[in-house]
Order: structure tokens, then C-alpha cells, then sequence
């Protein structure tokens, strides 16, 4: 059973893969906290 | 029945199903499933590339009073079981631990709080593998990567054969 796997600082495409999740995370986080402003200031109109 | 935090269900023009809930203290959280967030890597693994789905969950608003709050991951569970029940016990849950803000071991505690509730252990396989990061600094970062998926997945020996297969790969790749 696979445990952990270790990424070699020479490793760029796993490197790359890990930043590109980050990024997209990152963006949809940032689009959920707009909608949800975006809601909040409707309802208190 | 357990009580949970009543939730609303959107899904946006990228096709991102996301639900977001409030506390009763004021605290926002979104639950969401991206049908794209690994799309880009998955060619090769047809079982993922068709069935899977990022998947995380975020504080988007905090509020001033904070407090362990056992409901909040009671209706995390409830979203999720809910949601493979709407799309089919084939959907497979990617999920990354967040740690851009160097908070992941806390939020893994957290998580693993939540996978261990009867609700989603009697029904949901959880599937992860520790991941060593080197940083710029020459540090190393320690996070997970993972799955999700019910119990009654047809294909769930494929899908952890893939996602095996996957992780396997980043590890030899250059």
C-alpha cells in the first residue's frame, strides 16, 4: 500500500503539478468569498 | 436524525457545485467539487478522468467568536453524502491538504475529526498518501493527497489502483 512519495527539488513536473492545485484552490477559495459577500449585501440590502 | 446547519446548493458557469452554510456564529463555509481541478493530469487514468472531482472546504467568512463547532463537520458530511447520492457512488473526491498558509496540520486534524463521524466513515473510503514538498528555502513541506469515495463504488479498486498509479508517477517524473 502506497504510504508517502517524496518529490526530489529537481522534480519540476510534480513541482509544477503541486503549485497549479494550489493556484486553482487558491482562485476557487476566492471566488466563493465574493459570491458569498455578494449574498450578504443583497439580504441586507 | 442528526441536526445539521441548512445549506443552499449553486453551481457557476464553470461548472464548480459548491454549498455554503452559516454557523451560529457567523462563520461562512463553502463546500465545493470541481469537475476540473485535475483534469489536466488525468488523461491516462480513465476511471478519475470521467468520475473525479476536486473536493475541499474553506472558512470563506470568519466571524469574531470562534469555537469547536461539532455541527460544522456533521454538515460537511451530510453535503458530501448528499452529493454522491446525486451524482452516483462512482464519483471519486480528489483532495489536496491546503498549505499556502502553513496551517495544514491543523486543518488535517480537523479533517480527520470529520472523516472519523459514523456518518461518513459507515459510507465514504478515504484513500491518502503523505507528500514531502521541498520549498524554495530548502525546507520540506509535509502535506497529504487524496480520495474519497463511497463504499458501494463498483469500480473502487480501480480508482485506488489509479490514484496509486498517479502518485506513483509524480515520484518518478522530472
Amino acid at each position: 500500500m502506497l504510504k508517502k512519495i517524496v518529490i526530489s527539488p529537481s522534480n519540476k513536473e510534480a513541482i509544477s503539478f503541486f503549485e497549479d492545485i494550489a493556484k486553482r484552490k487558491a482562485e476557487i477559495k476566492k471566488m466563493l468569498e465574493e459570491k458569498a459577500l455578494k449574498r450578504l449585501t443583497k439580504h441586507k440590502g | 436524525m442528526e441536526d445539521f446547519y441548512s445549506y443552499i446548493q449553486e453551481e457557476d458557469n464553470e461548472d464548480i457545485i459548491s454549498y455554503s452554510f452559516l454557523t451560529h456564529n457567523g462563520s461562512l463555509y463553502s463546500v465545493y467539487f470541481d469537475p476540473y481541478q485535475y483534469v489536466k493530469y488525468l488523461s491516462e487514468y480513465p476511471g478519475l478522468f470521467t468520475q473525479g472531482y476536486g473536493f475541499g472546504f474553506n472558512r470563506v467568512l470568519k466571524s469574531k467568536n470562534w469555537d469547536k463547532d461539532p455541527l460544522i463537520g456533521v454538515t460537511i458530511a451530510k453535503i458530501v453524502i448528499d452529493f454522491v447520492e446525486e451524482r452516483g457512488s462512482g464519483v471519486v473526491l480528489l483532495y489536496h491538504c491546503d498549505y499556502v498558509d502553513n496551517k495544514q496540520n491543523g486543518r488535517n486534524k480537523i479533517f480527520n475529526t470529520w472523516l472519523n463521524l459514523t456518518t461518513v466513515s459507515a459510507l465514504i473510503l478515504d484513500n491518502r498518501v503523505k507528500v514531502d514538498l521541498p520549498q524554495m528555502d530548502g525546507s520540506v513541506l509535509h502535506t497529504f493527497m487524496g480520495y474519497l469515495t463511497s463504499i458501494h463504488n463498483i469500480n473502487k479498486d480501480r480508482a485506488s489502483e489509479e490514484f496509486t498509479a498517479f502518485a506513483e508517477r509524480l515520484a518518478v517524473s522530472k
